[in-house]
């Protein structure tokens, strides 16, 4: 469990792209690990805490549009240095990530982060692979409407 | 979509290096898991101890209609319960004072209320008009809960602010720059003759007081605490539950003082009894709604 705190945390932060949160996500699941954690330990507990990470991040983005309001961004991040437009283009995508509803944004980091199959992604969802594809596709779908294509590079000999 | 797919990919690599580092996480893992295992025996002893008194209702209930409607006294605490022994000592809660003095108030509220919140001193302002309310805590805890704002008002202090509604950081950090280095006093709700021995005392409100025992940790919460309670209404009497015994007094202008004594704290009849009569509400305590 300890060795594998650091890779948790960066999980919870790519899908709730909050360190607090991130650090509440993933002490609530190993909380609840803990009382049984002979049980899941038999098997590769990893998968069953990944689930358990994303489960409570799609119950708590629930609970939160419901009752709760956004009140202002943590202050802590650093502001974007004026560095290279890879930097920039990084976070024009994290800001686009961080605006489509939970389930998709899952599935992203899932997809391209755990790079894991979409039956197993189904499977931490708890639905089937169909609609795993279904999320995606409107997910990259959206990613796509938002981002221009890159210009294209003419290369030169001397290149 | 290859572009794309590529691009995603780079992001999330790149922002998996902002992740929060493992900070005592096992440790904290541990200690949560510890307290909740705590809480679940005591709310199995607490069912079991409300499966008794209900049987015994049925044998006790011809005594308790001769006797007035009144509950029964308590004699002590509930067993099963880890008790914590108490003795009443002459004293006083510690002054609670907000280390700073804001010059300005937050756009659309009010004078700020200075409160103690879980052992931390408080700025509170309102709800007021739509609701809108605002706190500002001297914390040394990282704030846990998402959209607390976290911002330094002298080398090494800094406040946590949580606000109902939206306020842009150049607001609050205007805000918090008026800060002036003079403490703001809290006008203290109660006087109190007696305070329980060795408890701590970590909330205190306009309408509330709780006393912490030793070993429980400060928080917002009455759980496990003594609490003096001030509401409107005209309650009386003693009313025994599983979680405790709550003394009522009417103090004759629509308000009750009520004080709740957890089953965790072993604390005499005749001890919370004169506990209670020592407490005088001041003119700044404010009645709840109960």
């Amino acid at each position: 469990m300890a060795s594998r705190g650091h890779a948790l945390l960066r999980f919870a932060y790519l899908l709730s792209a909050d360190r607090y949160l991130a650090e509440d996500l993933t002490q609530e699941a190993l909380v609840r690990a803990h009382r049984r954690w002979t049980s899941i330990q038999r098997a590769d507990p990893e998968p069953y805490l990944r689930k358990a990470i994303v489960r409570q991040y799609l119950s708590w983005r629930r609970r939160r549009s419901s009752t709760e309001t956004i009140l202002a961004d943590l202050p802590e991040r650093p502001d974007p240095s004026p560095a290279s437009d890879q930097v920039v283009e990084r976070d024009e995508m994290w800001s686009l990530l961080a605006a489509l509803p939970p389930s998709q944004r899952a599935v992203l980091v899932l997809r391209y982060y755990e790079d894991l199959p979409d039956a197993d992604i189904g499977e931490i969802l708890g639905c089937n692979e169909s609609t795993v594809r279904v999320h995606a596709f409107k997910a990259l779908k959206r990613l796509r409407a938002a981002t221009p294509p890159r210009p294209l590079t003419l290369r030169t000999s001397r290149d | 979509m290859i572009d794309l797919e590529e691009r995603l990919r780079a992001t999330l690599s790149a922002h998996a290096a902002d992740a929060p580092p493992p900070r005592q996480l096992l440790h904290r893992v541990r200690a949560e898991s510890r307290r909740r295992r705590r809480r679940r025996r005591a709310g199995t002893a607490g069912a079991l101890i409300l499966a008794s008194a209900m049987l015994a209702m049925a044998g006790y209930a011809t005594n308790w209609t001769g006797s007035g409607g009144q509950y029964p006294a308590r004699d002590g605490a509930a067993p099963g319960m880890a008790h914590t022994a108490v003795r009443l000592v002459p004293g006083q809660p510690p002054a609670v004072a907000f280390p700073f003095t804001p010059r300005t108030s937050p756009p659309g509220l009010g004078e700020p209320v200075v409160m103690l919140i879980g052992g931390e001193p408080t700025l509170q302002y309102g709800p007021g008009v739509g609701g809108r309310a605002m706190t500002v805590t001297l914390s040394q805890r990282t704030p846990t809960d998402p959209g607390a704002v976290v911002l330094p008002v002298r080398p090494g202090r800094s406040v946590v602010i949580r606000a109902t509604e939206h306020f842009d950081l150049k607001t609050l950090r205007t805000y918090v720059s008026g800060f002036v280095d003079k403490p703001l006093a809290m006008a203290a709700p109660f006087t109190f003759e007696l305070v329980p021995a060795g408890f701590t005392v970590d909330n205190v409100s306009p309408a509330a007081v709780t006393f912490a025992p030793p070993g429980v940790p400060p928080d917002a919460g009455f759980s496990d605490k003594i609490a003096v309670l001030l509401n409107k209404g005209s309650a009386d009497g003693r009313r025994v539950t599983a979680e405790g015994v709550t003394v009522y007094r009417i103090l004759g202008d629509g308000r009750t003082l009520a004080v709740q004594v957890p089953a965790s704290v072993a604390l005499t009849d005749s001890d919370l009894d004169r506990f209670a009569a020592g407490i005088r509400p001041t003119a700044a305590a404010v009645a709840g709604q109960g």
